[in-house]
This record gives structure tokens, C-alpha cells and sequence, in this order.
């Protein structure tokens, strides 16, 4: 596989009130061409500061990351108009993502008047398209936001994002402020437009068990960096790093069993040594003072972690 | 005998066309845990909040039944109201942050909270308390000021302080939505854990099934203001008989389930003026549901309002 | 999986939403009203402002002059009619020059930020602590009395509130979500100005128009009454009030009149105002 995105060694620091906070740490992931890639963490692990930087909202501090083998720095100076018609976004708050005070019809159309895309009659019948193509009624196209339910306000971003048929699609959360009826909906839309488009997904969100759904890899963040990567079905089925397998068991859903978590309490991130140590059931001595690599286990599958060999040989036993 | 008792509760806003909830009737013991489950438009914090006598001025409430505690409460004032819910009845907010003062310290919060409820005695027990819920260091961080803690650090303290005043019932409304999933169920961990312990009844509203799933004995889901299903918690999430119910149980991703394709999903529909409200959006509709609004039926383990899910279970069983 | 059915939103006709539309034919109502005053005050006002009648002066209120005449027998209700030219006018053109000049230098400061954005709010800070009766006569002494210099001086000095104001609208505006998603879809910054960002100042600046058209009518008047102004025998509304005072023991009307006209029209644009503030924000 061809990689599409490629993420090297970023880094990025904010600045805040209280000092410093690296959001990023060496981050490292690829995306290829068609292929969906999970992001999934907590809040402040750094994974929405990533989309951030994939979609050039933000600026690294350090390393590298390339689209189709060119710099984005680059292509924004460059071609931004290029860059913007391949990568695209749906983000988190439906509504707010949408100007309150433009109607449907204006919205998504606006991606197609922004890169001069038709005249106005083939852009309207482009707008009834692609109101189609993400279920959306064509009756809505009047409406202004506040008039559309949570899930339809989602169509009308992904319509918008789907305008300029991107080649990746940057989803950052997009259906944790949704019902669960209609979580179902949404990721089942996403679910259709990869397939039918082969469009590549880096596809950010909290919950495990909605990112492996959609997932053909997912990389596991914590404290801004990657700590587990592997195919979909691996990393949850088989987890080797303890803190996916804190998430895995945290996600334990509607088994009826009531998991309390192995490791659990939110402590201070130490700025040396392996970050999770202070919620890590196993951590032993060398943790603290030395961080592990991210090294590959299995085929594709890779773990930062001094005892994941272990920890992947005890999860098998069960 | 029971704590909260409600029967054929209904509560209408001015201008809505339809009840928010309707005939909603409820029992919780002492010890327990009801989870109400429904999404947006459900009326599950219409019930919460009628339940806490915080319904809007402009809200027309009825019920044949509504007793705390074994005392009456459908004449119950404002005043009566506000003592109860200092002393009788603790309600945890979805949003953490919002639940507190923005310019005022935490310590001054919480030491009001206490001495309203007459238990300004317990600050001991309660910093041991936050202590134990993995809230480090209680007395030094709660000089800070509400944005200095995390949300999850936020919501310990708003569950040992609504837990330590000893209420009969604590009504906890999406406590754990706004959280990360690993801090959801450390939260909801505590929130059992001191639940059974203190031994009061507890009301949880979340659209979450997971979160249902951890910590109710009895769960009851709601739809279009009306009770569509209830029965204890196996029973619920295990076979769950009406449509809307299993819907829901469906269209989650589970980590044991298939990858990558379509999940059961069910269409969006509005809410009739009458018959059964989830009538245009049922696989298993028919005629006579458009007409007659369903009650509450036992079908295999649970109640639920569906009379031809309760023929197609007698088919299948 | 089919095409989704939407059901149609109820239309709740709330009860906010009636007023909403009560505070709008107010709003036409008064436009059409001054817009009729100053266009063809000709075809309303019942006699020639001008005219000097010196055997009929200070005619107390009856049938041929409702508001009487003043000390040159002109009558009064002709000279208000014809006034609401030069006074409302002369309001609303100071503040639309306000508004305008403030718009467009509040969202420079605020899009490009920086050492521009200072440089120009301290420059606004320099008017905004400038007294404005020292100004207005300033402008005055330098350009000759009369209703042009004054409309000049006042229109230098309203601006920069309204600079201010869009200023911290449009950085915040600009910290919407939906500014990054039109980002993401690649507008360009004219586009995400123009069509993101501008349009949502417009109910605060209305709102803030229509109050200070109020405000200027009262300044306009305070001014007249120290001798800054239109010159007569502009029927000026405040020219009117200042003109009466000396003559306020022998006819009382020529005070009272165009004093009540001055009031009501002052407290119709803040009542309006306000209506307009509460209707935007709920």
C-alpha cells in the first residue's frame, strides 16, 4: 500500500497559563491510499491536536508530515487550494461546524463555489447529489442549521466535506455528541463512502469498540504519542500494551459484567520514562527510567512497551 | 417498602403538542439503582427534574402518586421542595464544570453545600472520602478554583459531596457523558461502589447503555415522554423484546461484534400525536399501533409496551 | 439503507416569535414615518416654514396653527415637520458614517492583529478620551459654525465606538467553530469575512444603530443650545428649543412643541433599540 499521509517524528508544545504542555511527543503513523486509520484516546492525549495538524490549523514544532511525499507547510504555501480539494474534515459539534446564519443549500454548496466548481445551475443539481448521496431529504435545502436534528446537521458536514471528493477524510469525533440511534447512522454513512469511494479515513475518536468497528488499523494514543498500532481486529482482540487493554476492558459493553478498570486513577504524566507508568498495573523498575520503543510484535502490529511480549502471551492464556 | 414512589406521572410544557413524559409510573428501594434510558426528546430529564421539584414554573405536572421517603409530595410547595433537596435528595449534573461556581473556590462550595444539608460536621469524612475516590490531596487542591481541576476531578467531588450528606436519593443525570470512557468508568465504579454502601436509592438518566449496563439493577427506557420497556437489568440488556429496545442494543459497536459492516440502524421518524410514539419508526408496526397507544404488557422477562412484540416472542419461544 | 424520511420541524409559534414580528412593523412603522418627514415634508407640513408673519407672532395653539407660531409668526407644527430633515438627517448620517468607517476599521484591527491591531485600537483610545464639546467647538472654530461642521465633528467622534465594538465582535467570531470548518473547505480570508463573519455583527450593529441615532438627536440638541449648529433659520429641531428659551415665560408652546417632538422621537429609538436587543438575543 501506497502511503498517503505520513507522519514523522511531530512534535508540538503549546504554551499555556500554567507553562508548557506537549500535546504531541514523536508521533509517527502512516495513512494509505483507501484505507481507514483509528485514532483512539482521552481527552488531552493529543489526538484532536493531530488533526489540527493534518488539517494545517496548527503548525508543528518539529518532524514531518507529508501528503503524497510533499510537506503540508509546503503544499499550503504552495497549492492550498490543491491541498484543501484532498484533504477534508468532519468535526465533532454538528452545529457548530455550520454557519447558524446560511442555509443548507448555501453550505453545501459553499465548497464548490470556493474552488469554482460549475456554474450555479450544475452546482445546485451537484448540491442535490451529494444531499442524496449522505441521505439527506432534498426538502431540507432551506432550512437553516437550528432547524435540523443532530444527525441531519452531521449530513450536511459530511455532504460538504464529501463536495471536493477528497482523498482523505479527517473525522474527529464525529459522532460522540450524536445519540446512539444515531451514532449507528453516521458511522454507517462513513462506512458507505469508504467503500464506495475507496476515500482514506484517519478516523479520531474516544470509544475503542466505534473505532475498531470502522477501523483497518488503529493507532492507540497516550500522553501525545502512539503506544500500540496494528490492525483493527489485533489491537483490541489481542491487546499488548496495558494501557489498551485498560481501554479495552473499560469498554466492556453491555456484557452486564461491571468492569472496574485494572489501572485506573488519573495521575500527573511523568516527563521521563514510559509515560503511563503511574497507572500501570505492571509497570516494573526500568519503566521509570527508560521509555520504551514502539517495536513491532507481530506482523504490523507494534507496542511500546518493555513487557508487551508478556502482557500479549498472558492476555492469549486469558 | 419503597422510597420513591411515582405513579402515572405527566408533565406538559406550554406550546408542546405532545406530554414530555407520559403516565410514567416508577418505584425505586432503597439500595437500588433504576436506570432510565433515552435519547434526545426521550423526557428523561423531564422526569429527573420533576422527581427533584425543578421542574420550569411554566410546566403543568399530574400523577395520582408521588411519594419520597412515605410522604405525600404532589401538594408539596417550592419551600418544601428546595429542604428536601438540601437534606432528602442529591442531583449530580451532566456537565460538570457547569455544576459549580466559576469565581468562588471549591473548598467555600463544598463547606456550603454541607452546612445546608446540617452536616457541616462531616468535612473529615468527607476528605477522607475524596481520598478514597482517587481525588489526591483533597485539602490542598480544593482551594482551587473550579477550572483547575479536570471534569472527572470535578464530578468525584460532586458524587462525595451529594453522597456524604446521606440523602435517601440521588438522582444522577448523564453523570458521566461529558467524560472520557477510562474516567467514565472509574466514575461509575465510585458511584456503585458508594451507592451500595451508603444504601440509598439512586435514579441514573443516560442515553449510554454501557453506562446503564454498569451500575442499574432495574432499567427502564423511555420514548416519546412514554415508558416503552422495563424490567431488571439482565433482563433488559439480555432480551430485550421491544423494538426500540433492541434498536438501541443493536446499533452499538461492541468489541466482540463484526468490523466494518453496516450496523442495525434505525430511521429517524417524528413523533405522531397518537397511537404507539414509536410507531413510524417500528419494523414491527401494524395498523392497530397508529390507533391505540400501547401499555405496559409482561413479555418473557420484562414489561413492555408492544403487543405484537409479544406475539412474534410467543412465535419464537 | 434507504434514504432517511425527515419529518417536517413543528413550527412552534411561540410567543417570543409574535413579539419578534411586533418589533418588526415597529421598526418599518418608524422608517416609513421619519422616511416620509424628510423626503416630502412639503406634502405634509400645512404651511411655508419660512414664511414670516410679524402681525401673527406668538399665535397660541388653535385650528389654523396647531402648535402656534413663534417669534417671527412662523408656525411651529410647519418648521417640526420640515425640521425632521436636518435633525433626523443629520442623526443619521453621523451615524451611518460612524457605523461605516467603524465596521470596516474594527475588522482590520481585529483580522490582522498584531502591532496593526494595537497601533489602531490606541489610536481609537485617543478619540474615545476626547471631550467632545471642546472637539465640536474646535471643529467649529475651524470650519464655521453651522449643521455641516457639527455633523463633521460628531461623526469624528462616534466612530470609534463602533470600531471597538466590531472589533471584539469579529475576534470572537473568529474563534467560532464554524470559521475552522469553512478554513478546512479552503476559504479564502476575504470569503471567510465576507461571509462568515460580517454577517454576524449585523444584529448587534443594528441594535447599536438604532439607539444612537437616539443619542445623536440629544447631542445635536445640547450642542444647539450652546450656539453649535444649524444657523437660522434652519428649523433644527434643537435650533427650535434653543431658540424659545428666551421667550419661554411669554409662549410656552414654541418650547413645549418641538421639546415633546425631540423626546418622543428620542425615546421611540431606544425603546425600538432595545425591543431590537432583546429580539436578537432569544
Amino acid at each position: 500500500m501506497t502511503s498517503l499521509l505520513e507522519l514523522t517524528g511531530v512534535d508540538k508544545t503549546f504554551v499555556t497559563d500554567r507553562g508548557p504542555v506537549r500535546a504531541v511527543r514523536r508521533m509517527s503513523m502512516t495513512i494509505g491510499e483507501g484505507e481507514v486509520v483509528g485514532l483512539v484516546g482521552e481527552s488531552g492525549s493529543g489526538k484532536s491536536t493531530i488533526a489540527n495538524l493534518v488539517l494545517g490549523l496548527e503548525q508543528a514544532d518539529g518532524g514531518r508530515i507529508r501528503f503524497r511525499g510533499r510537506d503540508v507547510g509546503e503544499w499550503l504555501d504552495g497549492d492550498e487550494a490543491g491541498y484543501r480539494q484532498a484533504v477534508q474534515a468532519v468535526f465533532q459539534h454538528p452545529f457548530q461546524a455550520l454557519d447558524s446564519r446560511k442555509r443548507v443549500g448555501w453550505l453545501v454548496a459553499e465548497p464548490l463555489v470556493i474552488h469554482r466548481r460549475g456554474k450555479s445551475r450544475e452546482r445546485a443539481e451537484r448540491v442535490r447529489d451529494l444531499m442524496a448521496d449522505v441521505h439527506l431529504d432534498p426538502s431540507l435545502v432551506n432550512r437553516y442549521p437550528h432547524q435540523l436534528s443532530g444527525g441531519q446537521a452531521q449530513r450536511v458536514n459530511i455532504a460538504r466535506a464529501l463536495a471536493l471528493e477528497p482523498s482523505l477524510l479527517v473525522c474527529d469525533e464525529p459522532v460522540s455528541a450524536l445519540d446512539v440511534s444515531v451514532q449507528a447512522q453516521i458511522l454507517n454513512l462513513l462506512l458507505e463512502i469508504n467503500r464506495e469511494r475507496s476515500m482514506a479515513m484517519l478516523f479520531i475518536s474516544h470509544s475503542l469498540p466505534v473505532v475498531r468497528h470502522l477501523s483497518d488499523r488503529i493507532v492507540v494514543m497516550y500522553a501525545g504519542t502512539a503506544v500500540e498500532e496494528g490492525p483493527g481486529g489485533e489491537v483490541s482482540d489481542r491487546p499488548t500494551h496495558p494501557y489498551t487493554q485498560l481501554l479495552v476492558s473499560a469498554a466492556s459493553v453491555v456484557t452486564g459484567d461491571s468492569g472496574r478498570g485494572r489501572g485506573t486513577m488519573r495521575e500527573a504524566i511523568p516527563s521521563e520514562g514510559c509515560r503511563f507508568v503511574p497507572r500501570c498495573p505492571v509497570a516494573i523498575d526500568r519503566c521509570s527510567t527508560e521509555e520504551p520503543s514502539l517495536d513491532e510484535l507481530a506482523e504490523g502490529h507494534s507496542s511500546r512497551c518493555w513487557i508487551a511480549t508478556d502482557l500479549s502471551l498472558r492476555e492469549a492464556e486469558g | 417498602m419503597s422510597l420513591l414512589a411515582v405513579e402515572g406521572l405527566t408533565v406538559t410544557y406550554p406550546g408542546g403538542q405532545r406530554p414530555a413524559v407520559k403516565g410514567v409510573s416508577l418505584e425505586i428501594e432503597s439500595g437500588r439503582t433504576l436506570a432510565v434510558v433515552g435519547e434526545s426528546g426521550s423526557g428523561k430529564t423531564t422526569l429527573a427534574l420533576a422527581l427533584a421539584g425543578l421542574l420550569d414554573r411554566r410546566a403543568r405536572r399530574h400523577a395520582s402518586r408521588l411519594e419520597i421517603n412515605g410522604e405525600d409530595l404532589l401538594a408539596a410547595g417550592r419551600r418544601r421542595w428546595r429542604q428536601l433537596r438540601r437534606t432528602d435528595i442529591s442531583f449530580i449534573f451532566q456537565s460538570p464544570i457547569n455544576s459549580w461556581n466559576p469565581t468562588r473556590t471549591m473548598i467555600a462550595q463544598v463547606r456550603d453545600a454541607m452546612s445546608a444539608a446540617g452536616r457541616a460536621g462531616r468535612m473529615p469524612e468527607l476528605m477522607d472520602l475524596l481520598a478514597r475516590v482517587g481525588f489526591e490531596d483533597p485539602e490542598r487542591r480544593l482551594a482551587d478554583l473550579p477550572h483547575q481541576l479536570s471534569g472527572g476531578m470535578l464530578q468525584r467531588v460532586s458524587i462525595a459531596v451529594a453522597v456524604i450528606i446521606e440523602p435517601a436519593l440521588l438522582i444522577a443525570d448523564e453523570p458521566t457523558s461529558a467524560l472520557d470512557s477510562t474516567v467514565q468508568s472509574e466514575i461509575l465504579a465510585i458511584l456503585g461502589e458508594l451507592r451500595s454502601e451508603a444504601d440509598l436509592a439512586m435514579l441514573i438518566i443516560s442515553h449510554d447503555l454501557s453506562v446503564v449496563a454498569r451500575v442499574a439493577d432495574y432499567v427502564m427506557v423511555l420514548y416519546g415522554g412514554k415508558v416503552v420497556e422495563q424490567g431488571a437489568r439482565a433482563a433488559v440488556l439480555g432480551s430485550a423484546v421491544h423494538p426500540y429496545t433492541r434498536g438501541l442494543l443493536d446499533s452499538v459497536p461492541r468489541l466482540d461484534g463484526d468490523r466494518k459492516i453496516l450496523l442495525p440502524s434505525m430511521e429517524p421518524g417524528h413523533l405522531p400525536a397518537s397511537g404507539c410514539p414509536f410507531a413510524p419508526r417500528c419494523r414491527l408496526v401494524v395498523d392497530e399501533c397508529r390507533r391505540v397507544e400501547p401499555d405496559l404488557i409482561p413479555i418473557n422477562d420484562t414489561l413492555a409496551a408492544c403487543p405484537p412484540a409479544a406475539s412474534s416472542a410467543l412465535i419464537t419461544t | 439503507m434507504s434514504v432517511a424520511k425527515l419529518p417536517a420541524a413543528p413550527e412552534t409559534a411561540s410567543p417570543t416569535r409574535k413579539a419578534g414580528r411586533g418589533v418588526v412593523w415597529w421598526a418599518v412603522g418608524t422608517v416609513l414615518v421619519l422616511a416620509a418627514l424628510v423626503l416630502i415634508p412639503g406634502l405634509l407640513a400645512p404651511a411655508d416654514p419660512y414664511k414670516l408673519d410679524i402681525i401673527n407672532r406668538f399665535t397660541p395653539p388653535h385650528g389654523g396653527n396647531l402648535f402656534g407660531t413663534d417669534d417671527s409668526g412662523r408656525d411651529i407644527l410647519s418648521r417640526v415637520i420640515h425640521g425632521a430633515r436636518y435633525s433626523i438627517g443629520s442623526a443619521v448620517l453621523i451615524i451611518t458614517v460612524a457605523a461605516l468607517v467603524g465596521t470596516v476599521y474594527g475588522s482590520l484591527a481585529a483580522w490582522y492583529g498584531g502591532i496593526l491591531d494595537r497601533l489602531l485600537m490606541r489610536t481609537v483610545d485617543v478619540f474615545l478620551a476626547f471631550p467632545y464639546l471642546v472637539f465640536a467647538m474646535a471643529v467649529a472654530a475651524s470650519m464655521g459654525r453651522g449643521l455641516t461642521s457639527t455633523i463633521v465633528a460628531l461623526s469624528l467622534l462616534w466612530w470609534p465606538s463602533y470600531a471597538r465594538m466590531i472589533r471584539g465582535q469579529v475576534k470572537s467570531i473568529l474563534n467560532d467553530y464554524h470559521i475552522r470548518a469553512a478554513t478546512t473547505l479552503g476559504a479564502r480570508r476575504g470569503q471567510i469575512l465576507r461571509w462568515h463573519v460580517i454577517p454576524h455583527t449585523y444584529n448587534q450593529l443594528l441594535v447599536r444603530f438604532t439607539l444612537d441615532i437616539g443619542n445623536a438627536l440629544v447631542a445635536l440638541t445640547g450642542l444647539a443650545f450652546l450656539g453649535l449648529g444649524a444657523t437660522p433659520p434652519l428649523p433644527e429641531w434643537g435650533r427650535m428649543v434653543a431658540d424659545s428659551k428666551q421667550f419661554a415665560l411669554l409662549a410656552w408652546w414654541y418650547a413645549v412643541f418641538p421639546g415633546v417632538v425631540i423626546f418622543a422621537t428620542v425615546l421611540n429609538f431606544v425603546l425600538l433599540g432595545e425591543a431590537l436587543r432583546k429580539r436578537s438575543t432569544s
